[in-house]
C-alpha cells in the first residue's frame, strides 16, 4: 500500500472510526487502508508509534492523527496520506483526509465496535483474525505468518505486556478492526438468501453523495454498501451486499465468501428434523444460538406430547376414540356404496354405457365389501392400537401427529385402491385411443423421430383399428366419469393429510428461541446497520457524516 | 462508344446499357399452354363413373340398413347373401387375366392363404364384437349418431381414391376407415348381435373388397366401366325409391349433374386456359 494514487479515483474514501476514539487523548492513528474499496479503517491509535511490533505489521500503518478538542494542528506528515480528527467547538466530529497535500472528498462513518461485538450474526469462527489477515494479503503464505504475528501479537503479549502500553482504548480498536467485517460479512450470507435486504429509512436531507462499493465475480471483488439517498424523502436504503465466490476478498470490510462456510441463514436453521446440531464448522455465536433453537423445539415437541399422552391414557379415553374412527370408517364405506350405485345410475344426468357401468360398480362393491371385512379384524384393536401409540408422545408431539397420519392412511386405503383401479384404466384408455387415432388418420408415431409419420397399412389392421377406436371411443364418458369421482375422493383424502403435514412441519421447525430473542430485543440479534447523518463539522464541511448503528431484523425474516 | 453489338441478355460483360434494359426480344421464350390436355366429352363422362359408383356404393349401404332396421331385411338373409358375394367375386377375382400376365404376377404376392387370415380376421373380430356394438350407443340419441354416420360417409366421399394420379387431399385409410366407423354407428342402432354382426360384415365388404375388384375389373376390361355405371346407379335409384321418392329423386339428379353436366361444363372452360411457361419457371427434374 505504498503508492496511493488518489488523483484517478472517482469513488469517494471512507473512513471508519470508532466511537471511544473520540473520548480519548489524542493520538496517533493506526489502521488500514484498502485502495480498492476506498475504505480507511482506524484500528488502533497509541500514545507513542515506535512500537516495532506494530511496525512489523506491515498492513497497520500510520494513518493520522486524533487531536482531540484541540484546533487543528497540521500534523507531520512524513508520508503522502494523512488523516486528521478532530473534535471543532461544537463538539462535531470533523475528518479531513490530505493526499499528497491536497483535500480529498471523504465520507467519515463513526461506530461502536461492541454493539458489534455482542451479535452472534456477526461474529465469526475461531478464525476471524486470520480471516481478516487472509483477506488483506493477496498471497496464502503472507497470510499464516501474518497471522501468526498478529495473533500473538494481540492475544498473546499483547495482553499481558502491551497492555500497559496501550490503554483500553487500543486493545479495543484493535478488537475491532474484526467487527468490521460482519455487518458485510452477514449481509454477503444474507444476501445469498434474501436478495433484498433489510432497508431502513435514512433522513438524508441534503445529500446526494453515495457509498458505493461495487463487486465482480472475478478477484478483485469488492462488496457493494449501497446507500442510495435523495433529496427530501426518507427512502429506504437497501444495503446490497454482494460477494464473490473466491477467496480474494481484499479488505476489511468486504465480505468474503467461501464454499466452505456456509453461514445460510443465521437465525434459523432449515432443514428437516434431523439436523447436524453437532455442526462445529459455523461461528460460536449462530451455533450456540441454534443450538439453543433445537433443544427448545424438541422441549416443546416432548411437553405437547406428553401432554397428549396424559390426556389419552385417561380412562377409556382410547377405546371411544378408537369406537369413534371404527365407526366414521363404516360411514365411509356406506357413503361409498351409495356413490357406487349412484354411479351404475344415470348420475348427473350423463348417460353411460350401461354395461360397463354395471361391471365396474359390481367390481368397486365388491371391493368394498371385502374392506368392510378388514374392518371388522381392525376394530378389536384399534383401541390398543392408539393407546401403545400415545406413548410415543414422549419423543414428542410431532411423532404422535405423524403416527396419526400413517392410522388415517391405513384407513382409507380402500380409497387410495379405487384411485389407483380408475386412474389406470382411464389412462390406458386414452392412450390407446390417441394411437387408433393415429391409425384412423392413416398416420403413424415414429418412435425414432419423435413424430408422427404417414403409415400404410392393411385392409384387415385398418378394419381392427377402426372397430376398437369406435368402442373405446364409446366407452371413454364412462370411464372418465369413473377416474373423476375417484380422483375426487383420493384429493379430499390427500388434502387432510397435507394439513396434518403442516401442523407437523410448522412444530418442527419453529426457531423458538430466536423469536424469544426477538421479543426481547437481545443485543445478540443484532443483524443489520443504519446509517444516520450526523451534523457537518464546522471546519471541514465537505465531508458527510454517518453514524452506523446495529438494527434488528424483521421477524418475518427470522422463519 | 463503341459499335452497337447485339445485345446478349447477361451481365457479365458491360454492355453500356442498363441492367433491366431487353431489346426487342422480349418475351420470346413465353410459351403457352404447353402441356395442356384436350379433353373429349365422352372420355370424361365415363371417367367420372368412377365418382357415381362410390355414391351409389355408400347409397345402397345406407338402404340396406334402413331395410334391416325396418325388418324387411334379415340378418341371415343379408350374410348369406354377403358370403355367396364375396365368394363369386373372389373367384373371379383370382381368374387368370387375359390381356397382360404382367399383371396378374404382379397382384399374387398375397397368397390364398393370406386372403383366408384376412377373412378370418375379418369375420371372427366383427362376430366378436358385435355384442359390444350392439349396446354400444345405446344411451346416445339417435339424432346424434345419424348425424355422425352423415360427417363419415361425407368423409368417406371426399377421401376416397378416384383414380387421379397426385391428389393431395386423397388418403385411403381415412376413407375406409370413417366408412368402417359409420358403419359401427349405424349397426348400434339395430337390435340383436346378428344384425350387427352382418352389418360390418356387408360394410367391409362394400367399402373394402369391393374397390379391389373394381380395380381389377377396370384394368382387365375397361369397357366394363360404363356398364358397371349405370348398373350401380339404376339399382341404388329403384332400392331409394321404395324407401324414400325425393331422396331417390334427389340421387337421380346428382347423379346426372356429376356424369353429364360436369364434363360438358368443364370441356367448355378448356379454351380459356391460359398457362404461362418460361425460362423462369422452376426446374423440375426428369428422370
Amino acid at each position: 500500500m505504498d503508492s496511493m494514487s488518489v488523483e484517478d479515483s472517482t469513488e469517494l474514501w471512507k473512513v471508519f472510526v470508532p466511537q471511544c476514539l473520540l473520548n480519548s487523548q489524542p493520538a496517533d492513528l493506526l489502521g488500514l487502508i484498502h485502495t480498492k474499496t476506498h475504505c480507511i479503517c482506524i484500528t488502533a491509535s497509541s500514545f507513542s508509534i515506535q512500537s516495532d511490533a506494530l511496525k512489523a505489521a506491515q498492513t497497520i500503518q500510520y494513518l493520522g492523527k486524533w487531536h482531540g478538542h484541540l484546533k487543528k494542528l497540521r500534523g507531520s506528515t512524513n508520508k503522502n496520506f494523512c488523516i486528521d480528527v478532530w473534535l471543532d467547538k461544537f463538539g462535531l466530529i470533523n475528518c479531513q483526509l490530505l493526499a499528497d497535500s491536497k483535500f480529498v472528498p471523504c465520507t467519515c462513518i463513526t461506530y461502536e465496535p461492541g454493539e458489534f461485538l455482542k451479535s452472534c450474526c456477526f461474529t465469526n469462527q475461531k478464525g476471524h483474525l486470520r480471516t481478516l489477515i487472509r483477506s488483506l494479503a493477496d498471497t496464502e503464505q503472507k497470510v499464516d505468518t501474518m497471522g501468526k504475528e498478529l495473533d500473538f501479537w494481540m492475544y498473546g503479549q499483547v495482553s499481558e505486556e502491551k497492555q500497559r502500553m496501550m490503554g483500553r482504548v487500543w486493545m479495543t480498536l484493535l478488537h475491532s478492526l474484526m467487527y468490521l467485517y460482519w455487518p458485510f460479512r452477514y449481509f454477503l450470507a444474507l444476501e445469498r438468501n434474501f436478495p433484498n435486504l433489510l432497508g431502513k429509512a435514512m433522513h438524508v436531507p441534503s445529500v446526494t453523495s453515495q457509498l458505493l462499493v461495487r463487486s465482480s465475480q472475478n478477484e478483485q471483488v469488492t462488496s457493494p454498501l449501497l446507500v442510495r439517498s435523495s433529496q427530501n424523502e426518507q427512502v429506504t436504503s437497501p444495503l446490497l451486499v454482494r460477494s464473490s465466490q473466491n477467496e480474494q476478498v481484499t479488505s476489511p470490510l468486504l465480505v468474503r465468501s467461501s464454499q466452505n462456510e456456509q453461514v445460510t441463514s443465521p437465525l434459523l436453521v432449515r432443514s428437516s428434523q434431523n439436523e447436524n446440531v453437532g455442526y462445529t464448522a459455523g461461528n460460536t455465536g449462530l451455533h450456540k444460538m441454534r443450538c439453543m433453537n433445537v433443544y427448545l423445539r424438541q422441549a416443546i415437541d416432548t411437553v405437547l406430547g406428553i401432554l397428549l399422552m396424559l390426556y389419552l391414557m385417561q380412562g377409556d379415553r382410547c377405546d371411544t376414540l378408537a369406537m369413534a374412527l371404527h365407526s366414521w370408517a363404516e360411514h365411509v364405506a356406506g357413503e361409498l356404496k351409495v356413490l357406487l350405485n349412484w354411479l351404475m345410475g344415470a348420475p348427473a344426468g350423463l348417460k353411460l354405457n350401461s354395461q360397463l357401468t354395471h361391471f365396474m360398480g359390481h367390481f368397486f362393491l365388491y371391493h368394498i365389501y371385502l374392506w368392510k371385512g378388514y374392518l371388522y379384524l381392525l376394530k378389536s384393536i384399534l383401541g390398543q392400537l392408539i393407546w401403545y401409540s400415545s406413548i410415543t408422545g414422549i419423543l414428542g408431539m410431532s411423532i404422535q401427529l405423524a403416527l396419526f397420519q400413517d392410522i388415517l392412511s391405513t384407513l382409507t386405503i380402500h380409497i387410495y385402491c379405487f384411485y389407483v383401479y380408475a386412474a389406470r384404466l382411464y389412462r390406458l384408455q386414452v392412450y390407446a385411443l390417441s394411437s387408433l387415432w393415429r391409425l384412423f388418420r392413416g398416420k403413424k408415431w415414429n418412435v425414432l423421430r419423435q413424430r408422427i409419420d404417414s403409415a400404410v397399412y392393411d385392409v384387415d389392421q385398418l378394419f381392427l383399428g377402426t372397430l376398437m377406436f369406435t368402442i373405446l371411443l364409446f366407452l371413454l364418458p364412462t370411464t372418465a366419469l369413473y377416474y373423476v369421482v375417484f380422483t375426487l375422493l383420493r384429493l379430499v383424502v390427500l388434502i387432510l393429510q397435507g394439513l396434518l403435514n403442516k401442523l407437523r412441519a410448522v412444530l418442527n421447525m419453529i426457531p423458538v428461541w430466536s423469536i424469544c430473542l426477538w421479543c426481547t430485543k437481545s443485543s445478540l440479534l443484532a443483524s443489520g446497520a443504519v446509517f444516520h447523518v450526523l451534523p457537518k463539522g464546522m471546519d471541514s464541511p465537505e465531508t458527510l457524516y454517518l453514524s452506523m448503528q446495529v438494527s434488528f431484523y424483521h421477524i418475518g425474516s427470522l422463519i | 462508344m463503341a459499335a452497337p453489338r447485339r445485345w446478349k441478355k447477361i451481365l457479365y460483360e458491360d454492355q453500356s446499357v442498363d441492367d433491366n434494359y431487353v431489346d426487342s426480344s422480349f418475351l420470346d421464350e413465353l410459351k403457352k399452354n404447353l402441356c395442356t390436355r384436350k379433353y373429349d366429352y365422352w372420355t370424361v363422362v365415363r371417367a367420372s363413373g368412377v365418382v357415381t359408383q362410390q355414391i351409389s356404393s355408400v347409397c345402397i349401404f345406407v338402404i340396406v340398413f334402413i331395410y334391416m332396421d325396418n325388418k324387411i331385411l334379415s340378418a341371415e338373409n343379408l350374410c348369406i347373401s354377403v358370403l355367396t358375394m364375396t365368394v363369386l367375386g373372389y373367384i373371379i377375382n383370382k381368374l387368370p387375366v387375359r390381356k397382360s400376365l404382367s399383371f396378374s404376377e404382379k397382384s399374387s404376392s398375397r397368397t390364398i392363404l393370406d386372403d383366408l387370415k384376412t377373412l378370418l380376421i375379418f369375420t371372427g373380430f366383427s362376430y366378436g364384437l358385435s355384442p359390444v356394438l350392439v349396446s354400444l350407443t345405446e344411451t346416445i340419441s339417435t339424432d346424434t349418431i345419424y348425424a355422425m354416420t352423415t360427417i363419415m360417409l361425407l368423409a368417406n366421399l371426399l377421401f376416397h381414391d378416384y383414380g387421379a394420379t397426385e391428389a393431395a387431399i386423397v388418403s385411403q385409410s381415412l376413407s375406409l376407415n370413417a366408412a368402417l366407423f359409420a358403419s359401427v354407428c349405424l349397426a348400434s342402432r339395430l337390435h340383436t348381435p346378428w344384425h350387427a354382426f352382418a352389418t360390418v360384415t356387408f360394410a367391409v365388404q362394400i367399402f373394402a373388397v369391393w374397390p379391389v375388384f373394381k380395380r381389377n375389373l377396370m384394368q382387365s376390361i375397361p369397357a366394363s366401366q360404363p356398364v358397371l355405371t349405370v348398373l350401380l346407379g339404376m339399382f341404388a335409384f329403384l332400392a331409394l325409391l321404395t324407401v324414400s321418392i325425393p331422396a331417390a329423386i334427389l340421387f337421380g339428379l346428382v347423379h346426372l349433374f356429376i356424369n353429364f353436366v360436369c364434363p360438358a361444363w368443364l370441356t367448355s372452360l378448356q379454351p380459356y386456359k391460359n398457362n404461362i411457361y418460361g425460362p423462369w419457371d422452376e426446374a423440375t427434374i426428369n428422370d
